[in-house]
């Protein structure tokens, strides 16, 4: 066996060299290029028009194809969107014994188009400001703040916010033997650009251009066996994470001199480079009775060293040298196993049977280090110990699930769980879900398919730490006591001229006080009236799709959707005492609406296509106020949040040839958006602010339009 | 109060015990089907044709092809392959009535555990360890919902639908509306697909996830988030779902819910993180509700490795 696998290496590497040569010889070769002319129009800076693409103007190369078959070697290269910003490409060499498969992705990521800064990036982790504004604006306090600020603003560049992903792919599968396989990976992940940051420095805010400079790289090796009655796979990937930049320092904009309650400039930290292992091992084995055994077990270290950066960059402060810090680097490392084990039986024709053990276990290994310094800002000391706290969970589950195939329509099902959670440094340490989910499905005839489905689970805290700061017993929305209905009816018709897809479902969430002593032995806790009340979502759908002819297929769909949210808050400043005079409760409800139609028509059977859609979402948000006690009266619920998403097509496609098509196409977006977050976000405030002076990068949202028209033409050779 | 989490232990043991007491209900109750196949004899691919000329496209199919290259089975072989010998059903030369004529396995017909059977008989590989007792098997979808071998619209994977997306649509109707929405994962656009995400052959995690958990999944492309960070926020350490929403939401990041009433369903004791942020707060452009809102200030959300991030404010 081993001899075997040495020789399968060597020859995998022989073929990766050797076969882009040897697979023209053989075989029948054809291309295939997709090209064209494209105008667009659009009417707004807004980047959701080109957010994960890119729309040129003039000539693009929309697609680039080449591909061998032949009696033992297979090739295929792909080019997509050749020179545009989400360009791609893909190699495949696929043989009896072999597959290598290569790609490259670029994926662009666009924020803003019109984000303005003053900074200037200094290449090494500092944006920096003329020190005029710094000057200026210190002199001038918040009083005058926005005037000063806005003669300085229209000197503000253009600094889009982009990040562009470049990753390359390489894979290799190599069958050893019959049953024998092995994998060879690796990839390279550089991820540039810009993205909106925000630093506050000591009680003002600053929303800069954060460079983007990460790399990540990946190998992994998997030895994977395929017999009949027992497969397993054994598999390692190593992962790196490096980012360009540990810290970036921002020069104050209100500050230009340095003292005890105030920094010229402010630091944060970034992403620490760090690196994973995963060595994972699934196996499954056929037993008698139609019964199988499946398992996973996988193991996770992940772990970061980087060097800590001084408590402040503020030279005021002797804390500003790094040799105070308690430790010079984080020290961190986290092992997460994950285990599987599942058993599936079916003793008897009409009846399955299941059992399964799942257990997610992250043991944090990293360091507590006691820092005898807390600097909240740059400039605000404070000269009690912290320490970090590692946070831990085990979660179990245990599964048992049952079918009974009562007749040949009609089949039940039963499921029923409990997990158990256990957590270190968390508002609670213990807790434990219980649910039950009843399905059944009903099949009249080979074309139909009801299905309805019902879940009830209960969650329960079990050890609630009350020397928390959050805790005793808030309903938090992760932890708190639930219980969860929740059903669901799917309506499923299918022939070969119509399908039709009939959806709708209900569920409720309730979160409850808890029982028991809630407050921890401190009566000036009230929390157990507070925090997430409950959710209710409600959904429904239909899906269509109708061969009308063998020259007419007509689509539509629609769904909705929507969830209800409660939660009771308290504007006491310390704890929540008050509970009268402070109330108040805010409601939630996001509506969804998602909907098109579209027609294909072969005009002229085999030479001309037609093809025309129409889709629109439409998503509304609503925050209300109720409940308010007497010194929440004059509280105005914020405006409703909206957006609205249409494209219109219309493409035509003339078959000229069997070599050639030409396609012409038409397509109309519309954008509507209203978000009280960034509709008119300016640089600033639009009014003196008595406390906080905000800078943003002014990355307003704006609806848009946009017209695309399109020639192209598709030609294989 | 830090408390360990409890450690790893007796899982081993009580699987192996779970499987033994399985196999041993296995053998007691075994129903063994049988095949009336028994007497019938292979004819060749010709045969077939010669009435199901319709699947005369099959031998120029990347399946037939793989069968020849990969498992040494000619085509010539290939529809007994799956469909079984059919000496007998030839016989019958189309009689419904004569009972040779049902000795061929037609898929149309079969269970969907008959159906799956007969695909896993060759595709039983690493991907597909997990198919039984995974989701999709549960549910009683088998191979040809997602996949034809005599009429693909889509070559390379033999898909029923033209793309990857448009089959896992035909059910998930939910999830073919949610990355529609307004933040949304870049699967209309082509840069994901669902199988990025999801292994629809089964696989160890409820969801059918092609990692361990969410994390694991999210720090595949967010290697970034992974740290682990000095100070960690723990829900975040826990779950990526406890704030986002997988697949699209109305709000910015994927956001469960928008900012800052996201942060305020936990934090609600207390200092500024209590207050009712109104049309007033907002009308001014406060940095609390205004443009990323909490996390205006607290922008190491995620984590901080700063000696003083414990707000992940720095």
């Amino acid at each position: 066996m081993n001899r075997k696998i040495i020789l399968g290496v060597i020859s995998l590497i022989a073929i990766v060299v050797s076969a882009p040569l040897a697979v023209f010889a053989e075989s029948k070769v054809t291309q295939e290029v997709e090209t064209g002319f494209q105008q667009k129009d659009v009417n707004s800076p807004e980047s959701k028009f080109e957010e994960y693409k890119e729309v040129p103007n003039g000539m693009f190369i929309e697609h680039y194809g080449l591909s061998s078959e032949g009696e033992k070697t297979d090739f295929e290269f792909n080019a997509n969107h050749i020179r545009q910003d989400d360009q791609s490409a893909d190699v495949k060499i696929k043989g009896a014994k072999y597959k290598v498969e290569g790609s490259w992705d670029q994926t662009p990521h666009l924020f803003s188009k019109e984000s303005k800064t003053l900074y200037t990036d200094d290449g090494n982790g500092h944006l920096t400001l003329p020190d005029p504004i710094q000057q200026t604006l210190q002199t001038g306090g918040s009083t005058n703040f926005v005037t000063n600020f806005s003669s300085f603003a229209a000197g503000a560049h253009i600094q889009e916010l982009k990040t562009s992903t470049n990753k390359g792919n390489l894979a290799l599968g190599f069958n050893l033997t019959d049953t024998l396989k092995l994998n060879v990976g690796a990839s390279e992940e550089m991820k540039k650009g810009f993205q909106a940051k925000g630093i506050r420095i000591d009680s003002d805010y600053t929303e800069i251009a954060r460079p983007v400079d990460f790399k990540t790289y990946n190998t992994n090796l998997g030895l994977g066996f395929s017999g009949k009655e027992i497969q397993w796979g054994l598999n390692y990937n190593f992962s790196s994470f490096k980012d360009g930049l540990d810290s970036l320092t921002i020069d104050n904009p209100i500050r230009f001199t340095n003292d005890g309650s105030n920094s010229r400039t402010g630091r944060i930290s970034l992403e620490p480079d760090n690196y994973s292992h995963n060595v994972n091992f699934d196996a499954g084995v056929n037993l008698p009775s139609h019964s199988r055994f499946t398992t996973k077990v996988s193991f996770n270290s992940m772990r970061q060293n980087q060097g800590l950066i001084p408590y402040t960059s503020n030279p005021a402060f002797a804390a500003s040298d790094p040799s105070l810090l308690p430790e010079n680097t984080a020290n961190a490392k986290t092992i997460n196993w994950v285990q599987d084990y599942n058993l599936t039986s079916r003793p008897l024709k009409k009846v399955d049977l299941g059992i399964r053990y799942h257990s997610d276990q992250l043991n944090n290994k990293t360091s507590e280090i006691n820092f005898p310094l807390y600097f909240q800002t740059e400039s605000s000391s404070v000269t009690s110990t912290i320490t970090n706290e590692p946070f831990s969970f085990r979660k179990d589950s245990l599964i048992g699930s049952a079918g009974w195939h009562v007749f040949e329509p009609l089949q039940f099902n039963l499921k029923y769980g409990a997990e158990w959670v256990n957590r270190n440094n968390r508002e609670v340490r213990k807790q434990r879900e219980d649910s039950l989910n009843l399905s059944t499905d009903y099949k009249p005839c080979r074309a139909a398919l009801i299905r309805a489905s019902y879940v009830s689970a209960r969650r329960r805290m079990k050890d609630i730490n009350s020397d928390d700061i959050f805790a005793p017993n808030a309903r938090l929305f992760d932890m708190a006591d639930r219980d969860r209905n929740k059903g669901n009816l799917r309506v499923q018709l299918n022939s070969s001229k119509a399908s039709i897809g009939l959806t709708g479902g209900l569920g409720h969430d309730k979160f409850l006080p808890g029982k028991g002593d809630l407050t921890g032995g401190n009566t000036n806790y009230a929390n157990q009236l507070y925090g997430f009340q409950g959710s209710q979502i409600a959904e429904g759908g239909v899906d269509i799709d109708l061969n009308i002819s063998d020259q007419i297929g007509v689509y539509s769909y629609y769904q909705y959707q929507q969830e209800k949210t409660s939660r009771r808050g308290n504007t006491g400043t310390t704890n929540l005492t008050s509970a009268d005079q402070k109330d108040f409760t805010q409601r939630q409800d996001t509506r969804y609406n998602t909907g098109g139609i579209g027609l294909n028509v072969s005009a002229i059977k085999n030479v001309i296509d037609i093809t025309l859609g129409y889709d629109v979402t439409s998503s509304k948000g609503n925050t209300d106020f109720t409940n308010l006690g007497p010194s929440n009266s004059t509280k105005i619920s914020p405006p409703e949040t909206k957006t609205t998403k249409q494209d219109f097509s219309v493409k035509g496609k003339v078959h000229a040839s069997t070599n050639l098509a030409i396609g012409l196409s038409y397509l109309y977006e519309k954008y509507n958006v209203n978000d009280w977050a960034t509709t008119g976000l300016g640089l600033t405030n639009p009014v003196s602010p008595s406390t906080n002076r905000n800078i943003f990068l002014g990355d307003a949202t704006h609806d848009y339009k946009a017209h695309i028209v399109t020639i192209a033409a598709d030609y294989k050779f | 109060m830090m408390r360990k989490p409890t450690r790893f232990f007796l899982t081993p043991f009580s699987a192996a015990l779970i499987l033994g007491l399985f196999m041993v209900l296995g053998r007691t109750i075994s129903a063994e089907t049988t095949t009336s196949t028994d007497k019938a004899e292979f004819v060749g691919a010709q045969t077939c044709l010669s009435c199901h000329a319709d699947r005369d496209s099959f031998k120029n199919s990347s399946h037939a092809k793989n069968m020849a290259r990969m498992k040494g089975i000619e085509y010539e072989k290939s529809c007994e392959t799956c469909h079984g010998p059919g000496s007998l059903h030839a016989a019958a030369a189309g009689d419904k009535s004569n009972p040779g004529y049902a000795t061929i396995k037609s898929f149309k017909n079969s269970s969907s555990a008959d159906v799956n059977a007969a695909c896993l008989t060759c595709h039983q590989d690493q991907g597909r360890l997990h198919w039984a007792g995974g989701t999709h098997e549960k549910r009683g979808v088998t191979c040809l919902n997602c996949h034809s071998v005599h009429n693909p619209k889509n070559e390379k994977k033999l898909l029923t639908s033209v793309d990857e997306k448009s089959v896992c649509f035909q059910c998930h109707q939910d999830i073919k509306a949610e990355i529609r929405r307004n933040s949304h994962m870049p699967i209309l656009e082509g840069k994901m697909s669902c199988s990025d995400c999801h292994n629809p052959h089964g696989s160890a995690t409820d969801k059918m996830l092609v990692a361990d958990n969410v994390n694991q999944l999210c720090f595949k492309c967010h290697a970034e988030k992974r740290g682990p960070f000095l100070w960690t926020h723990s829900p975040v350490q826990e779950n990526c779902l406890t704030c986002h929403v997988p697949h699209g939401s109305h709000n910015d990041k994927m956001l469960v819910a928008k900012l800052p009433m996201l942060c305020q369903r936990c934090h609600f004791n207390g200092g500024h993180n209590n207050a009712a942020y109104d049309a007033v707060n907002i009308s001014r452009q406060e940095n609390r509700s205004a443009n990323k809102s909490c996390a205006n200030c607290h922008s190491n959300i995620h984590g901080s490795n700063h000696p003083s991030g414990k707000f992940f404010v720095r």
